[in-house]
């Protein structure tokens, strides 16, 4: 992993008694795509205010790029933010209101960003429209399409598929996909098999305090376990756990045969590999196989 | 100088906003109105009056005295203040004075949500990542004073346009001289008046708090002011000597007291009076900056 791009060390923020953050150290690697997990009000909103400078934290350092988030100017046409609850300025059209923004951020041509970003999130014709009179959805893309303009080179996003239809919710995946290695992404949501397809790592919060924050193979013991959807059959489970590098076999009612991997037993594909041929050998149908837990399973066992 | 280009674009941008704003316009729209409602009466009864005089073949010079009275009212009875404008046409006179009062008012009017609006609906959040918050109420407090400057000039103009145009002694000339004293003693306070409405409008995230902030504001320079003019009063009354009392000195903290030291004829009074009006706008601007880079947005 390079150099991180966002790090809080240490940082709290009380709100008088109540306190949204407790002591978080997060630092997420430049050029990759982090997830900001947690259920309402563990602190994702706050943490993404105090990495936009919104907010001053109670204590602890915040720093996106080495700089510090507070200081005037520090992240002008640096990081591109999708806030979550902030209503956009209804005193210009789109088409103005994205030019103006793209001049504030120093963009060279403003108005040719404006409307490469709008093209971004298929909203070209919206150009004239008053931000009121947008739908939510539309609303949230020109959101979107403001944070995304002029490639900054960290891009915070905020539920950024919330309250899209489907065929634009995968888009916006698309172009978020399109900026691995690129940008450095931040991406908070309730939607985790979202997360889980898309981002390299991701931090959990709960309660204003950092439960857990690694890759997502760490986070879902992608090498240390799989699972196999059984349809059909007997499963010789005594034989499974006799397989070398097999720590734990399990079989639930709903025909789920979980299989845990020994600690430096060697791949763990060998393992499923040779699960798997045990399986068909015994004339047992197979429907799925995945690795690891899911990140939802891993989120619900944690918060 | 990244924060002096920051602010123009907001600048801009807030002025176009202003511009077509249908409050600002309608806010505009009575202030002018108001002022030429004003023109017409004043314009009106000094014609009646003068027809009166002369047809009681008194001199048109004793329609100087509710002129007098009317300026006493407003500028502490002040003999060098009162001859200095008694020769301007009732019609200029009654809409600067009276503009001038309500200035305040409507300054607070057109811009109390300027900041404050934008925080209530986060909006500003789009703007704060992208540069400073200097620049931000830098911006939007120039482009609120760049308004107050064109209601300023179009209510001036209207003035000085219908007094030329009835009162055949009030020449061209005379128009010329007059014009950058009056006008610029209204713009000075309307820029110190831009500054305190930007200023409460950074310090709350509800648009009606501000509003209510401003007002008060107002409305305590206002008494500090009278509890001032009294106070000179009370001193200058026979029998009564030493010096100005703290009563007195509440003054010097309203802007309103330098707005009417500016008037006086004489530069070496007016000029550090108006070097004090423009302080007070930076004060406030200050202030505004202040507030804004310190608080959550």
């Amino acid at each position: 992993m390079s150099d991180p791009a966002l790090v809080l060390e240490a940082v709290s923020k009380h709100f008088g008694d109540r306190r949204a953050l407790d002591e978080v150290t997060l630092s997420v690697p430049a050029g990759t795509v982090w997830g900001l997990i947690g259920p309402n009000g563990a602190g994702k909103s706050t943490t993404f205010n105090l990495l936009c400078g919104y907010l001053r934290p109670t204590a602890g350092t915040v720093r996106v790029l080495g700089l510090d988030p507070r200081r005037p100017g520090a992240l002008k046409g640096r990081v591109g933010v999708l806030p979550q609850d902030a209503v956009l300025p209804s005193y210009l059209a789109v088409g103005p209101l994205l030019t103006y923004l793209a001049r504030l951020s120093g963009l060279e041509r403003p108005e040719r960003a404006a409307r490469v970003a709008l093209e971004q999130v298929a909203l070209s014709e919206a150009w004239d429209v008053p931000p009121p009179s947008l739908s939510h959805g539309m609303a949230r893309r020109v959101s979107i399409a403001q944070a995304l303009m002029g490639d900054p080179p960290v891009v915070l996003l905020d539920e950024p598929t919330a309250g899209l239809d489907p065929r634009i919710a995968a888009e916006v995946r698309g172009l978020m996909q399109r900026m691995r290695g690129r940008a450095t992404l931040l991406v908070s949501s309730h939607n985790l098999p979202e997360l889980e397809a898309l981002c390299d790592g991701a931090a959990i919060l709960d309660r204003g305090k950092l439960v857990q924050a690694g890759t997502m193979g760490e986070l879902t013991a992608r090498g240390a376990e799989f699972r196999i959807q059984v349809a059909k059959g007997d499963v010789p489970l005594e034989t499974i756990r006799a397989l070398p590098g097999v720590a734990q076999a399990s079989l639930r009612s709903d025909g789920l045969l979980s299989v845990t991997v020994e600690t430096g037993a060697g791949t763990p594909e060998a393992i499923l590999n040779a699960t798997l041929r045990l399986l068909l050998d015994a004339g047992v149908e197979v429907t799925g196989v995945a690795q690891g837990q899911s990140l939802e399973t891993r989120v619900l066992a944690v918060t | 100088m990244q924060t002096v280009t920051d602010s123009l674009i907001v600048f801009a941008a807030e002025l176009r906003r202003a511009l077509r704003s249908p409050r600002v316009l309608l806010v505009l729209f009575l202030y002018l109105a108001l002022a030429a409602l004003t023109v017409l009466a004043a314009g009106f009864i000094a014609q009646k009056l003068q027809t009166q005089l002369t047809s009681q073949g008194q001199p048109t010079e004793a329609m100087l005295s509710p002129k007098a009275g009317f300026l006493a009212a407003f500028f502490r009875s002040d003999r060098v203040l009162i001859e200095s404008l008694i020769d301007v046409p009732a019609a200029v006179l009654v809409v600067f004075v009276l503009g001038r009062f309500f200035l305040s008012a409507y300054v607070a009017l057109l811009g109390f949500d300027s900041v404050s609006a934008e925080l209530q609906t986060r909006s500003l959040r789009y703007l704060g990542i992208r540069t400073s918050r200097s620049a931000l109420a830098l911006g939007k407090g120039l482009a609120l004073a760049a308004v107050v400057l064109l209601l300023v000039t179009l209510v001036h103009l209207g003035s000085f346009g219908y007094a030329l145009a009835t009162v055949p002694e009030f020449s061209f000339g005379e128009a010329a001289r007059l014009f950058p004293r009056l006008w610029g003693n209204t713009v000075l306070i309307g820029l110190a008046m831009a500054g305190l409405t930007t200023l409460c409008s950074t310090l709350s995230r509800s648009p009606a708090l501000a509003l209510t902030l401003n007002l008060t504001a107002l409305f305590a320079l206002w008494v500090a002011g009278l509890v001032s003019d009294g106070a000179r009063m009370v001193r200058s009354l026979p029998g009564q000597d030493g010096g100005p009392s703290w009563q007195e000195r509440l003054g010097l903290l309203v802007p309103s007291t330098w707005s009417t030291e500016a008037l006086y004829p004489d530069p070496g009074r007016a000029l550090p009076a108006a070097l004090i009006l423009l302080g007070f706008a930076a004060l406030f601007m200050t202030g505004a900056v202040a507030a804004l880079r310190a608080r959550d947005l």
